[in-house]
């Protein structure tokens, strides 16, 4: 019996510390493409969310908590995006790891020029971020970033591997940059031009395009539109010569649709995640999606 | 032989050691701001006001204030958070919540000690305010007296296979049952007997809430106020409150799974039991005990629509909850132990339209928690409105069918909840 009780001990401690894949969870699809490009057959990385939810209140179902379980590294947008549900998930999954603030837990925001960072912070300001706007998935802007983020993460967890992981990264902030360079040039049409949102997660996508947003139709930040609102930014719109409406893909289109026909503008539903549509399978082709639909809609005009 | 028995000895210990140092890594803080060194602090007001035509024309006892539930959670140390939840009430504090967690013990083990809303059927770790409807689901008050907040311990295992399956084990003080809801009942009149509870809270100025009054800074039940009075309820068996013997203490769990149909639907299912040995002591015959067995099972059936999930979502519940107890029968020349068997199932829907707005409706059809097991049956209907996610109105109108309203009895809440500060329920679908 103890000869047996020996060898499971010494089968067990050799499991513990073999070198297998890095076992990743992204929470959102962008994330888990860049590490599947960045950890090659190196990382075997499982994606929580779909793209197509909200990703501030992706419905948690329980087959998150054995994925989590076993997860070396948990690859989140940070800047509190995932706070209302990932948090509490990774402290049931029995993983002291990826818990958050401990060293599993990824932050990919490290290094992005972060934007809104509320200098009030009260809930009368609405559902705020302290920490600042975390969609700057969405800003091509921030795609290296995200990579190099990515990649010290997965060097963290597997050091043997640093030629193989830096080789990667490299093609692909290569691949980032030449998107980015036909982006710019393919957008010029896109300068300037003064637009409506639906909820503070456009910021990074205008900068990059140099779009002029001049009013949000939640009044604030994830608080639903009231009557009076709706009139003010309608006149706002109007005065303002407003040229694009613009939602997700997670927001209802019924108010953008009839501020459009009162003020005679298209509507145009971007991506705000990989995976949003069926053919957004890769971060760069999120870009290259909301770049054409911008377009796209500007040519109704 | 010897030296290959202490060489084999001292690997067991230290691959054991190895085993844990791997598994238990401790917290590295990682944000700093000055006020790191407080907890996380949330406050919730529950503000209720009904109708009710108990006694023919419809009355209103004007605003209740169920409660307002001060949060604080914080981690304690690389290994543990601590929660407290007091709810105050404008007659006095009550503890609800103090326990202690150690989320990732070695093994995919959790343990949670302390005073806690035990791990036990669908609604019983909901805080009254989280629930989807404004009544408690009746089934609870009937079988356990209110919702399980407990004393003791659970050992919670995420089973460690690919499909979800957590396995929970808990060892309680007793069992007992604590609601801030109450049924409306036509006034009550004095009998030969004696007083009726009412009536002794009424005399000594105690305000009642749920199943229990407040009196002077404590929390009396039916039986305190009895003894409090000087008066003695009945010679039926009494609750197991004293100086126990461990086997006299309750022992329960809960295995819970789930089964998922692609992204958009998923089936939660759940079963529990509570058993406790020694749940009442005869008042007749000195030593005798009583046990009681409580299990139930639920369904929780969701429709979460991925592309709208933070507006539209559905889900349809049941839950059945059984009480096995025992009681003294009294016959002709003596008395001797029996038991009875009670059953109820609460049924519920709710649907959310858009970001603001809920609409739903449940229904409980129990047997009573006596020997006549007559049938009682409340049946509601509700509406929720969402002013943001940190405050609803919510409207419900419900019936009660039950043996002594003889013509049934209508009934309409209006709710406002609203939270301020840190609040969470960790994970809660």
């Amino acid at each position: 019996m103890s000869k047996i009780l020996f060898i499971i001990q010494v089968v067990l401690c050799v499991s513990a510390f073999a070198g297998g894949k890095i076992n990743v969870v992204a929470s959102i699809p962008d994330l888990g493409d860049m590490a599947m490009r960045i950890g090659g057959d190196k990382a075997k990385v499982i994606v929580l969310a779909t793209g197509r939810e909200d990703l501030h209140a992706v419905p948690v179902r329980p087959s998150f908590l054995p994925i989590l379980n076993r997860a070396d590294l948990l690859l989140t947008l940070g800047l509190d995006a995932e706070h209302s549900w990932l948090p509490a998930l990774a402290a049931e999954a029995r993983n002291a790891k990826i818990m958050e603030g401990r060293p599993g837990w990824i932050e990919v925001s490290e290094g992005i020029h972060v934007h809104d960072i509320p200098e009030i912070l009260d809930r009368s300001e609405g559902e705020q971020h302290p920490e600042g706007n975390p969609h700057y998935n969405i800003g091509p802007q921030c795609g290296t970033s995200m990579a190099n983020n990515i990649y010290k993460a997965l060097l963290s967890a597997a050091p043997e591997h640093k030629d193989f992981l830096r080789a990667n990264r490299d093609q692909y902030v290569r691949s980032v940059d030449t998107v980015i360079t036909s982006l710019k040039q393919q957008s010029s049409a896109l300068k300037g031009i003064p637009i409506i949102g639906y909820h503070e997660d456009l910021v990074y996508l205008c900068e990059f395009y140099g779009i002029k947003v001049i009013g949000y139709i939640e009044p604030k930040a994830g608080v639903s539109p009231t009557a009076g609102h709706l009139r003010e930014i309608e006149s706002l719109g109007r005065e303002q010569g407003v040229k694009l409406i613009i939602h997700n893909q997670t927001q209802s289109p019924r108010i953008p649709e009839k501020l459009g026909k009162s003020l005679n503008c298209p509507i145009v539903e971007i991506a705000n995640t990989v995976g949003a549509k069926k053919e957004i399978t890769t971060w760069l082709e999120l870009q290259l999606y909301n770049n054409r639909v911008l377009l796209e809609a500007l040519k109704k005009l | 032989m010897a030296i290959c028995r202490a060489i084999q000895s001292v690997w067991s210990g230290f691959c054991i050691v190895l085993l844990l140092t791997a598994l238990i890594i401790p917290i590295q803080a990682a944000k700093v701001s000055p006020t790191w060194q407080n907890p996380d602090i949330g406050l919730t007001v529950d503000l209720t006001t009904d109708m009710h035509d108990a006694d023919g024309a419809w009355k209103s006892p004007g605003i209740t204030l169920r409660g307002v539930e001060l949060i604080m959670s914080a981690n304690i140390d690389p290994y543990a958070s601590l929660t407290g939840n007091v709810l105050v009430t404008p007659n006095g504090a009550e503890l609800h919540e103090a326990f202690a967690l150690f989320p990732t013990l070695p093994l995919n083990l959790k343990l949670k000690g302390g005073l806690m809303l035990a791990n036990f059927g669908r609604w019983n770790r909901f805080h009254t305010h989280a629930m989807p409807f404004t009544s408690e689901p009746r089934i609870y008050m009937e079988y356990a007296g209110g919702m399980l907040a407990l004393k003791g311990l659970e050992l919670s295992w995420l089973v460690p296979v690919s499909h979800f399956i957590e396995l929970t084990l808990s060892a309680y003080d007793r069992i007992s049952g604590h609601t801030h809801d109450s049924d409306p009942s036509p006034s009550q009149s004095h009998n030969s007997s004696g007083r009726t509870a009412d009536e002794i809270a009424e005399s000594i100025g105690a305000e009642k809430h749920g199943n229990h009054w407040h009196y002077q800074g404590k929390i009396l039940y039916e039986e305190d106020l009895y003894a409090l009075a000087g008066q003695q309820s009945s010679l039926e068996p009494v609750k197991n409150t004293g100086l126990r013997r461990p086997e006299e203490f309750a022992y329960g769990g809960r295995l819970t799974t789930t089964l998922e149909l692609g992204s958009n639907v998923s089936v939660d299912f759940g079963g529990s039991m509570l058993y406790q040995h020694a749940y009442k002591l005869s008042q007749r015959i000195p030593g005798e005990t009583y046990n009681k067995l409580l299990w139930g099972a639920d369904i929780v059936f969701f429709w979460h629509p991925l592309l709208a999930n933070n507006y539209r979502n559905l889900q349809v519940g049941a839950e059945l909850l059984s009480s096995y107890e025992g009681f003294e029968r009294k016959v002709v020349g003596g008395l001797y132990q029996d038991k009875y068997s009670r059953t109820g199932v609460h049924v519920y829907g709710n649907y959310k339209h858009s970001k603001q707005w809920q609409v739903g409706a449940f229904s409980s059809i129990f047997q009573s928690n006596d020997y006549a097991k007559q049938q009682k049956i409340h049946t509601g209907a509700f509406c929720t409105f969402a002013i943001t996610h940190y405050q609803y109105l919510r409207l419900e109108y419900s019936r009660y069918e039950y043996p002594d309203l003889l013509d049934g009895v209508n009934r309409v809440t209006l709710q406002y909840d609203a939270t301020i500060g840190y609040h969470t329920h960790g994970r809660q679908r």
